[in-house]
């Protein structure tokens, strides 16, 4: 297994750990999931150590981060919720999703640090053009999303 | 139980302190601070009896405040709440002197396996 896959492998195990936990909901894998017809969101943290860049993200459409945040605040969807809710929300999902993976990799990538999360469109501008990078498409009720992670060897 | 919640995530905030309350720790107050900074004052005002906070936020990050908090005699419980897991991270965090421990995402039971030790 690749490296790459490892991680993909590692960022998997990690989303589902948090899924379960905090969206009470367990993750289901798809081999692939229709094309977006609106931009979705790449919501990604950063880890790095002196050896490795590397970032775990999450691509989802603005309605899949919302379901998200309901989730994990336990709200009806009735309730108000603001889109800086909604960033907030799903930025820490991602966190959380990192600081999983963080652990998983402390053998072979130790002292990594975790950055802030980004948000930005899927245009790919959260992710450097040398890196290597996959995708995971997941399921988590009627919404799906992708898991991403991209590496980069210093 | 009077309990002051720290984190630069609103969300965050309000997830731990719904835990809170699902571990049983609804009979005391429950405040909230968005940052290090905000937390130093509450933690001099209001005398929390624990302060559960995040590790990793702007301007004063939480590994930043309990050293402070400690370096004026303050003796408040401290209980790190974070993503992060790592032996490393405990080490430094019990290092500084915090009273506990939890790992993000919690449960209700991991609040409970740390609290009714110190309380």
């Amino acid at each position: 297994m690749s490296t790459i896959d490892h991680l993909l492998e590692a960022a998997g195990t990690s989303a589902a750990g948090v899924c379960e936990q905090v969206l009470m909901t367990p993750i289901g894998w798809t081999p692939n999931i229709e094309p977006s017809l609106t931009p979705r969101l790449h919501v990604s943290v950063p880890l790095r150590n002196d050896q490795v860049a590397m970032h775990v993200g999450l691509l989802a459409r603005w309605e899949t981060c919302s379901y998200f945040t309901r989730l994990m605040m336990n709200m009806s969807f009735e309730d108000p919720l603001g889109d800086q809710d909604v960033a907030d929300g799903i930025g820490e999902m991602v966190n959380m999703i990192a600081g999983q993976l963080k652990t998983k990799l402390s053998d072979k990538y130790p002292s990594l640090k975790i950055g802030c999360p980004t948000i930005d469109l899927e245009t790919g501008s959260g992710i450097q053009s040398r890196a290597e990078t996959a995708k995971k498409p997941i399921s988590i009720g009627l919404h799906n999303a992708e898991i991403t992670v991209m590496l980069k060897q210093n | 139980m009077k309990v002051l919640v720290v984190d630069d995530s609103k969300v965050m905030r309000c997830i731990v302190m719904r835990t809170l309350r699902q571990a049983g720790f609804a009979d005391g107050s429950m405040e909230e601070a968005a940052d290090g900074i905000s937390a130093l004052k509450m933690i001099e005002s209001s005398r929390p009896d624990v302060v559960l906070t995040d590790w990793n936020m702007p301007g004063m990050p939480g590994i930043d405040l309990l050293p402070t908090v400690r370096a004026k005699g303050d003796s408040t419980r401290f209980i790190f709440v974070t993503s992060e897991g790592t032996d490393e991270m405990r080490d430094l965090a019990f290092g500084a002197g915090a009273n506990g421990f939890i790992t993000k995402p919690f449960t209700p039971a991991s609040f409970q396996a740390v609290l009714v030790e110190l309380v």
